[in-house]
């Protein structure tokens, strides 16, 4: 064997004597009962998430929730009931029941954030929403409330002006601009008899004298199944602002109302919600990992055989 | 045999505590002549008026009330902040913050005395500190030989996490080789400035302006990063500089705050060789792939992370990231030629407070051959008993706000050949055979 060759052999334990002389690790016990982060594709845990509060003008407060699928693969219904409620009861019907597996790019990969809120009013000040959802064999009770700090949302400008999208129906109904959202008028389709959903969009912001943006933005888009029994098809759930920028070009001085629209497809009878989400995350300060800036609106629709 | 090793053992011990009670008795530290030394230079610099310490210890008279809380906090090593344990991995660091046993003892044994001022004419001249908006790095090294600023932006007093993202020309306009990067909030806005990290944008073959390499990275706490001798980070020419700075109101509202870096660069005149350097970079290295992981209420979670490289690498400096959950974080290797798993560096009393970038010193990088693996274990605490958790009712998952989660280690890597490699493990050959009190891990 060329000395070489012995060298190169003995380089990995000289290295070690080199960087750590003391052969036993030091971890301090306290930390020997810890779990490794791990996930299977079925059966694990869906985690009802409390995303944070927001204390509106008016004394009322916004508590916005999502949740992460923990399956690799494996979607996870959950009726409303004793296994998935939302406490008082007056906010019961505003949670999912339709829990996806999603793979983001990003920190929060596997997190569905912002589904849905509520809005505690004023002389409920200080009362607790508490999400209850039992999956993978374990039930969790999570509560929203506004105590700490950290976990405090604005409904403010973010750092270069962004707002929350608005969403409305027609040209004069109400207007979401938030993740609470606006219900539209329930409709009835029979299965497999697809069924147009639409609404109005429009970005906003006040982003003048900031450098780097421009005044208005394409808007993303997403349809996704909030409630029902059964995944229906869902064309074209997902668009970019990037996306809906490249197709139909927009003049960042000018802000429009535009059309989104869908066809949805059920394949059982029975009563489900579509959620929209439209986000200005074109925006440099508008990300879904930050909780801002999207807003939902809630399409119900009635299924009949 | 065995036996009477034993009972000498056991005398020895017994003798002691006798032995310790008698010389306190005929002398102990005083104020005056030991404790204000170790205060003036391992405390003031945050416990001063002005600064972030919650009380100032200029004085006698200000740090006698707190004598028994400074005996409690030395001892259990939270303070000084700097969370990085004494019985493994590498000792050599530079800008290390932790007390030697025997300035705790000296502290310990004072405030057992009653914390006595002693004789006045023992106290030290005071120290005059750098103002906060100086560079810290300035005291070593001088004034930067290069600024950049954020964009001025209005920080408000409350509200929820902020990121301003600003993309700025660097005013560089020659490539050179990086000695020491610090990034410096502003004074009034040094308590909301979470994060400020900063990369180059430069502009590529189609004449688009595209992600460059990582300028630096900031967190609360940290002092700054300095490139070893021999190394070279560099700083492209013509570049422009993306800010993503991520403020988190905390009650004092900034108007047109700006955070600022400061950069030093090798100098030729010094003796620097651009072309007999080795290309070092600080990358963010992820564990559970970052973003992969969700800690239960009142839950305990463990994630990791792997990496190797396919050429040998010298760590320069080590800083754990996560947010408030985490709890402590180590870096091993794993030589899969010998089987041997060596602890590089652990944080076992980690806080997000804090947030340092553990810079080996020079002759004590760990030297990593190709194949060998990088482990990277964090550990997170969502129970009561952890103090930085806001709500341990809560499923925490990863994300960017103070709130979430985040998994991963800045690791400055110093990328060699194989005749690098080999001459550096050389040379750490002929120093430690030449003095084994050179030998500096597992031991301090």
């Amino acid at each position: 064997m060329s000395l070489f060759k012995a060298s190169r052999q003995l380089l990995p334990l000289l290295t070690g004597l080199l960087v750590a002389a003391s052969g036993h690790a030091q971890l301090p016990e306290r930390f020997r009962d810890y779990p490794l982060a791990t996930r299977g594709t079925t059966g694990e845990i869906v985690a009802p998430m409390f995303n944070g509060w927001i204390a509106n003008e008016d004394g009322s407060t916004t508590m916005l929730f999502g949740f992460a699928n923990q399956n690799r693969s494996a979607t996870v219904e959950v009726p409303l009931g004793s296994n998935n409620k939302l406490e008082p009861a007056q906010f019961q019907g505003a949670q999912p029941t339709h829990f996806p597996v999603y793979k983001r790019r990003g920190f929060v990969g596997i997190q569905e954030r912002g589904a849905f809120g509520v809005t505690v009013p004023a002389d409920m000040k200080g009362t607790e929403v508490i999400w209850t959802l039992t999956s993978g064999g374990n039930t969790y009770s999570i509560p929203g409330r506004a105590t700490s700090p950290a976990y405090e949302l604005s409904a403010g400008i973010a750092a270069s002006g962004s707002l929350r999208p608005a969403i409305r129906f027609s040209e004069d109904g109400p207007v979401s601009v938030n993740e609470v959202g606006i219900y539209a008028e329930p409709k009835t389709v029979k299965v497999g008899q697809p069924i147009s959903l639409s609404a109005l969009m429009q970005d906003r912001g006040e982003r003048y004298g900031y450098a780097d943006v421009v005044p208005y933005y394409a808007l993303g888009s997403y349809w996704v199944m909030h409630q029902g029994p059964a995944e229906p098809e869902i064309e074209t759930p997902e668009i970019s602002g990037r996306e809906r920028a490249k197709e139909n070009p927009i003049d960042p001085n000018v802000n429009e109302w535009t059309e989104v629209s869908t066809q949805v497809t059920f394949p059982q009878p029975g009563d489900y919600i579509i959620r929209l989400r439209v986000d200005n995350f074109e925006a440099p300060d508008s990300q879904f990992d930050n909780v801002c800036c999207w807003s939902n609106a809630y399409f119900p629709v009635t299924v009949n055989p | 045999m065995m036996y009477k090793k034993v009972l000498n053992a056991l005398l020895v011990f017994a003798a002691f505590p006798a032995l310790s009670s008698a010389q306190e008795a005929a002398e102990h530290p005083t104020y005056a002549k030991e404790v204000s030394r170790i205060i003036q230079e391992n405390c003031q610099n945050c416990h001063r008026p002005g600064s972030i310490g919650p009380m100032s210890f200029e004085s006698y008279e200000e740090v006698r009330p707190w004598a028994p809380l400074i005996q409690l906090k030395v001892t259990t090593r939270e303070m000084p902040p700097y969370h990085y344990d004494n019985d493994v991995g590498i000792q050599a660091l530079q800008n290390d913050w932790r007390l030697s046993q025997n300035e705790i003892d000296t502290i310990v044994a004072w405030v057992n005395a009653g914390s006595p001022l002693g004789n006045p004419e023992d106290l030290p001249q005071p120290v005059q500190f750098p103002a906060l908006d100086d560079w810290r790095l300035a005291a070593e090294l001088g004034p930067p030989d290069h600024t950049i600023k954020s964009e001025a932006w209005d920080v408000p007093a409350n509200g929820q996490d902020l990121w301003w993202k600003p993309i700025v020309d660097s005013g560089i306009n020659e490539s050179r080789c990086i000695k020491a990067v610090e990034t410096r909030p502003s004074a009034a806005a040094i308590g909301s400035t979470h994060h400020a990290n900063s990369h180059f944008k430069v502009v590529n073959e189609n004449g688009e302006w595209v992600d460059g390499d990582r300028l630096s990275e900031f967190a609360i706490g940290k002092l700054g990063e300095k490139v070893p001798e021999g190394a070279c980070r560099r700083v492209p020419e013509n570049s422009k500089v993306e800010w993503e700075i991520h403020y988190y109101p905390n009650g004092i509202a900034v108007p047109n705050d700006q955070v600022t870096i400061g950069i030093w660069y090798h100098d030729e005149d010094e003796g620097f060789v651009e072309e007999e350097s080795y290309p070092q970079d600080l990358r963010a290295y992820f564990l559970s792939a970052g973003e992969d992981y969700m800690i239960a209420p009142h839950g305990k979670l463990v994630t990791q992370g792997f990496r190797s490289f396919d050429h040998p690498v010298r760590i320069d400096s080590w800083q754990p990231h996560m947010h408030l959950r985490g709890v402590a974080m180590s870096l091993e290797v794993f030589y899969p030629e010998t089987g041997r798993t060596e602890v590089l560096s652990q944080a076992s009393n980690w806080t997000s407070a804090w947030n340092h970038s553990h810079t080996y010193e020079e002759g004590h990088q760990p030297l990593i051959p190709a194949g060998a693996t990088l482990i990277m274990t964090g550990w997170y605490d969502n129970t009561e008993n952890n103090p930085m958790n806001p709500d341990p009712d809560q499923w925490v998952g990863s994300g960017q706000r103070t709130t979430d989660e985040m998994s991963h280690a800045w690791i400055a890597v110093s990328h060699l050949d194989d005749e690098a490699y080999e001459k550096l493990v050389a040379e750490r050959k002929k120093r430690d055979n030449s003095s084994v009190a050179s030998l500096d891990v597992g031991a301090q």
